[in-house]
This record gives structure tokens, C-alpha cells and sequence, in this order.
């Protein structure tokens, strides 16, 4: 294990009240030097608070907050070492675009040959190098989001702070300008702490993610183990598409919790804590993990599977089929577990699947997983 | 849109709004159109083959009581502006920021009463209170009368422009590491510099032919309507309408600036 940097920008047990409400409950929170962390989670999770209370625009009202290891909990935003990316970028249309990225630096009283050279020179990083004499208003909204980023940077602040930048922008500018962050990002080296509900942006994009819901952190981690070992059912459901469903657990293997559907059905999942036979689970399994096939080819398996291996195979009907251009969603109804979606690749020419088709899904114990162990929840999710 | 309004309604229509302009133009022009030709006119009796002349201006110019109270009427209108928009734009901000709809509605109300209150009684009212707490008559005392005046509109102005207003733009300037006196200077002040210029233009037209409660609280420091007013007792002299002229041109000159700067610019 390599040493961890220290953390630039570190939240220690945040709170924010609106009124009655909690809109920021208890976050603590370590963003590394140089990492691109995101925080994601649905409209009203608090995390535009989070993001606004570490720009100085709002008071924490319990915890601390530090930037660069300086307490700057009760500094006003000018006196942070931080910058924020608006989401609707905020530039001055009184002013050029030279005037609107040379803002900060005047305002620092840098020499003025410094700040010309700085200012150019971050221009052409965010590529609108040729724009510095028009006015903020001119640009279309790509370009402005550009000067919105060059005119944070250019402060070379130890944190950006970026409140769902991209989302006014249509979906093919989108999608080149979350590679040109993370390009530019990647080349100043610069902190950023990026907020978006856009989960799939948030997965591309970030170093790590901290999901939030009503208020709470509810899990830090890489993209790849939020969305493959989510904390808890919410992350497991806001990142990525998911099947759960109640599970009676009838024999215990090891690891493996196993419960028996009856006609060779079977569902197969790893477990942790000292489950006993009978108790309930609440399982999982996403859509791209469940193989979808034709009885006929899968009779020798069906056997297997009674005979005491441990794959999951559940028989069902195919009932609405989505097509979603690369990929096919496919709505299987099982008698066993419910409606069950898999996620397939598009073929060609057409589909070996219509609605009504009788089909088998099957996938392996390890890509399933358990979202609570309380017996309580079970009911909660069809 | 307009247009398309009368060609739907017809000759009947067209009539009624030929009329309309018409009468305005006749009533409020041709009165006006007559003091600036007499004005120019070389005899006392009105005669428009004498040709042209500045007879009267010359006389006015060198008349010390006039040039006297149009110094006070500019001083007032200048005093007026300044203060007015002061005022407004730092109550208009405030108010625009209150949250509790009660105490909001009150603040917008409250300075536009003086448009529905008459001039003649508050004029009265006025001069009242001032002998009452002692304060004696002069042209400050007309300034603060007028300042009453011009503040709904100021107001009114001031308020629209700040609807409109991106606040958050003021947390991006404070992000960038502006203090607050900062901020209002390169950010407030420049994008509601139209607004305040409108505001301020008004308020001096406004001032500057304001004649009832100059009436009663100006004293012996007469502004020019006042003069005007003072000499048609003595008998109608071209000497007035050169006054008139003045006083018209000063008018529409600056109600010209403050349709220009805050309506015209605004969008």
C-alpha cells in the first residue's frame, strides 16, 4: 500500500438545518489531493448544501470544516482557498470574457503582466482561447461553461468545487465535456469535488463517489465498489438498475445462503453474518448479470442444478421487451421471484426473444447479493 | 401587434384613434409650440413676421432673481436625484430581499403613497410641519419634499431592475474573492447602472417643474417655476415664456435621458 496523501478538503461531522429540516446530517468526509470525487444522489439529498457549505455560501451549523488543514468553518466564501463552478456558470455579462476570467486575480491585486499571461494561458486550456474579447453573453452554452471553469481555475485554488456543471447543456455536448473535465482535471492536477444526481456521469467521471440521501453520506468508494458492493439497498437502487427480491433462505452452505423455487429452480447467494435456515433475505442481482435463455439448450443444466450445484435458474415468461439501442432490456415474469428485468446486448437482426417466450434465467451465486439481512425489510420490495 | 389591432377593428376604430392622438397632440403641443415661438419673437406682442430674436433670453440671463432661483431649481433637481436614488436603490435592495411576504408588501407599498396622495395637501402638510418642529423654509426644505416625490418612481424603477437581478452573481464575485464593498462596485452597481440612471433622470424632471410644494415650503429661495409663477401677476412678458422654454427643454431633455437609459437599455 502506497501512503496516502493528506486530505485537502476534510468535513467533520457537517450538519445543516433548514429550518425543521435537515438538509446536511452528521457528513464527515476525507477528499484526497488531486482525486476527482463526486457527489451524487437524487434531487434534495443535501448535496449541493454539502457542496456550498465548503464554499463559505452557507453555515454549517454543528461540525468543522477544513481546507488544506485550515479550520475555515466560520471564513467567508472570499477567504477560502476554494472556487465553484455554478450551474448556471454565473458570468458577468457586464464584462468581456478576458474581464470575467481575469476577475479573481485582479481582485488579489496579482501584477498585471502575471495575470494577462495566467488568464491567456487558461483560455486556451479550456479551449476557448480566441474568446477573450467577447462578451460573456455572446457564448453559446458550452463556451460559457468553459469560461466558468477557466475563470475558477485560474485562481489555482486547491479545491474546485463544480455544482452539476454540465447539466444545462444537451446530451452530445454533455458527454464531451465530462471527458474534457477529466482531461483538464487530470492535467492541472486540481482537487475537484463535482456534484451531480447523474449516476452514470458520476461512474465515468470520478476517482470516488459519496452517495448522499436525505441529508446522510451513505457510502464513499470507487465507482467500481459502490456499484458493485453497494453499502446498503438505496446505493445498491441509485446506482446502476437492479432486481431485488424476498428470499427464504432453506439450506445454509458454507457461504452460501440457498433457497430452493420448487421444478429445479433455484437461487444461490453469498452471505456474510450467521444466517439461519428459514430467515428471510432481501436479495439482489443486476440486470446485466442474468443470463436469458431458451428452455431447450439448458435441459443437462436444469439437472445439474437439482443434483446439488449452486447456480441460480429461475423459469419465467417474457412479457414487455425494451430496446434501448445497444442494449435490450427484456421483462421476464416469474412465477418464483416476480417481475425480473435482463439486460441483454441488441442483436442484429431482430431477436431470438418475443413476448410470451417461456425462458430461463440463471446467473452465479457471486454477482447476486444480499441488500438487508432484516427480516422486516423483506416485505418492503416486490 | 398594435397594427394588426386596428386593421381588425376597422374605419370605426381608426377614427376614434386618429381623434385621440389628435386631441393629445393639439392640447398638449400647441401650447407648448406657442411659448417656444414667442419666446423667440423680437416684439413684445406676439408677431410672427418680426422674425427671430434671443431679446428675451438676453433679459432673462442678465435678471438676477432668475438667474438666482435657476441655480436653486438645478441644485434642487441635482440634490433631488442623488438622494432619491440613494434612498431607492438601498431600500429597493433590501426589500427585494425580505422573505416574510407581509413585511415585503408593506415596504413596496409604502413609498408609492405620496402618487396617490394630492400634491396641494401634502404641499400644506408639509410647510405645517415644518414651522411645527421648526425647521424653516428654504430650498432644502423643497429637496426633501421633492426627494417624497420622485420616490415612487425611483422605487418602482429600481424595483422592476432588481426582480430581474441574478443575485447569485454576487456569489460568484464573492467566490472569486471579492469583499462586499467590492462586489457592489464592480458587480451591483455596474449592472444597475441603467436602472439608477433612469431613476435619476426621472426624479430631476420630476423636481425640476415641480411648482406646489416649492409654493409653500421654498420661502424667499424661489426655484424657477415659482419665478414664473410670481411674474405672471405682473402681466404675461415674453420675458416668461423664455423661461418657459427653458424650464420645457430642461423637462424633456432629461425625461428623454430617463426613457432612454432605463427602459430602452434595460432588455
Amino acid at each position: 500500500m502506497s501512503e496516502v496523501p493528506p486530505p485537502v478538503v476534510q468535513l467533520d461531522r457537517v450538519t445543516k438545518y433548514f429550518g425543521s429540516v435537515t438538509a446536511v446530517s452528521d457528513v464527515s468526509l476525507d477528499v484526497r489531493q488531486g482525486e476527482f470525487f463526486s457527489l451524487l444522489g437524487p434531487s434534495g439529498c443535501g448535496k449541493s448544501t454539502t457542496l456550498r457549505m465548503v464554499a463559505g455560501f452557507e453555515e454549517a451549523d454543528r461540525g468543522s470544516i477544513f481546507i488544506q488543514g485550515l479550520d475555515v468553518t466560520d471564513k467567508p466564501a472570499n477567504k477560502r482557498n476554494a472556487n465553484m463552478v455554478f450551474q448556471h456558470y454565473e458570468l458577468f455579462p457586464h464584462m468581456t470574457v478576458y474581464e470575467n476570467v481575469s476577475y479573481g486575480l485582479k481582485i488579489k491585486r496579482v501584477p498585471k503582466s502575471e495575470a494577462r499571461s495566467k488568464t491567456e494561458a487558461m483560455l486556451e486550456t479550456v479551449g476557448v482561447g480566441g474568446l477573450g474579447s467577447r462578451r460573456a453573453n455572446q457564448l453559446s452554452g458550452g463556451q460559457q461553461q468553459r469560461v466558468a471553469l477557466a475563470r475558477a481555475l485560474v485562481n489555482e485554488p486547491a479545491v474546485l468545487l463544480l455544482d452539476e456543471p454540465l447539466s444545462a447543456l444537451d446530451a452530445k455536448l454533455r458527454k464531451r465535456m465530462q471527458l474534457e473535465l477529466k482531461t483538464i482535471q487530470h492535467k492541472l492536477g486540481t482537487t475537484f469535488i463535482y456534484v451531480t444526481h447523474d449516476q452514470e456521469e458520476a461512474l465515468l467521471m470520478s476517482d470516488r463517489i459519496g452517495i448522499m440521501s436525505e441529508g446522510e453520506l451513505l457510502q464513499v468508494g470507487s465507482a467500481r465498489e459502490i456499484y458493485e458492493s453497494p453499502a446498503n439497498p438505496f446505493v445498491a437502487d441509485f446506482v446502476g438498475n437492479l432486481n431485488a427480491f424476498p428470499l427464504q433462505v432453506d439450506e445454509i452452505d458454507g457461504q452460501l445462503a440457498i433457497a430452493r423455487l420448487g421444478e429445479g429452480q433455484q437461487v444461490a447467494v453469498g452471505v456474510t453474518a450467521d444466517i439461519a435456515v428459514g430467515s428471510l433475505l432481501q436479495v439482489a442481482i443486476r440486470p446485466e448479470q442474468m443470463r436469458l435463455e431458451h428452455p431447450a439448450g439448458r435441459d443437462e443444466s436444469l439437472d445439474a442444478t437439482a443434483s446439488g450445484a449452486h447456480g441460480c435458474v429461475v423459469f419465467g415468461t417474457i412479457g414487455e421487451i425494451m430496446y434501448l439501442g445497444p442494449l435490450t432490456h427484456y421483462l421476464v415474469e416469474t412465477p418464483a421471484l416476480g417481475r425480473l428485468v435482463s439486460q441483454q446486448l441488441s442483436e442484429r437482426q431482430g431477436t431470438r426473444f418475443r413476448s410470451g417466450d417461456h425462458v430461463v434465467l440463471s446467473w452465479e451465486p457471486e454477482d447476486g447479493f444480499v441488500l438487508s439481512d432484516a427480516v422486516g425489510d423483506a416485505g418492503g420490495t416486490p | 401587434m398594435r397594427h394588426g389591432y386596428f386593421r381588425r377593428r376597422g374605419a370605426a376604430a381608426r377614427i376614434t384613434a386618429r381623434t385621440y392622438v389628435a386631441f393629445v397632440l393639439v392640447f398638449l403641443f400647441a401650447p407648448l409650440l406657442i411659448v417656444v415661438i414667442v419666446s423667440f419673437n423680437p416684439t413684445p406682442n406676439m408677431n410672427l413676421e418680426a422674425g427671430l430674436s434671443l431679446r428675451w433670453y438676453e433679459q432673462v440671463a442678465r435678471d438676477p432673481l432668475v438667474v438666482a432661483a435657476f441655480g436653486r431649481t438645478a441644485l434642487a433637481a441635482v440634490c433631488t436625484a442623488v438622494i432619491s436614488a440613494v434612498l431607492g436603490l438601498s431600500g429597493a435592495l433590501g426589500a427585494v430581499r425580505l422573505t416574510r411576504s407581509r413585511w415585503r408588501t408593506a415596504v413596496f407599498t409604502i413609498p408609492l403613497i405620496p402618487l396617490a396622495f394630492p400634491a396641494l395637501l401634502f404641499g400644506v402638510g408639509l410647510a405645517t410641519f415644518y414651522h411645527a418642529i421648526g425647521v424653516g423654509f428654504s430650498i432644502w426644505a423643497v429637496i426633501a419634499g421633492h426627494v417624497i416625490l420622485a420616490m415612487p418612481f425611483v422605487f418602482l424603477i429600481m424595483g422592476a431592475a432588481l426582480e430581474r437581478f441574478r443575485f447569485s452573481l454576487l456569489e460568484a464575485a464573492r467566490d472569486l474573492g471579492a469583499g462586499t464593498l467590492t462586489i457592489f462596485r464592480t458587480v451591483t452597481l455596474p449592472l444597475l447602472r441603467p436602472a439608477i440612471l433612469g431613476a435619476m433622470f426621472l426624479s430631476m424632471a420630476i423636481s425640476v417643474d415641480e411648482f406646489v410644494i416649492a409654493f409653500f415650503t421654498a420661502g424667499s429661495q424661489q426655484t424657477l417655476p415659482l419665478v414664473l409663477y410670481g411674474r405672471i401677476n405682473l402681466g404675461v412678458n415674453p420675458g416668461l415664456n423664455a423661461i418657459g422654454s427653458v424650464l420645457l427643454v430642461m423637462t424633456m431633455a432629461l425625461a428623454f435621458l430617463a426613457a432612454r437609459s432605463s427602459v430602452l437599455e434595460l432588455p
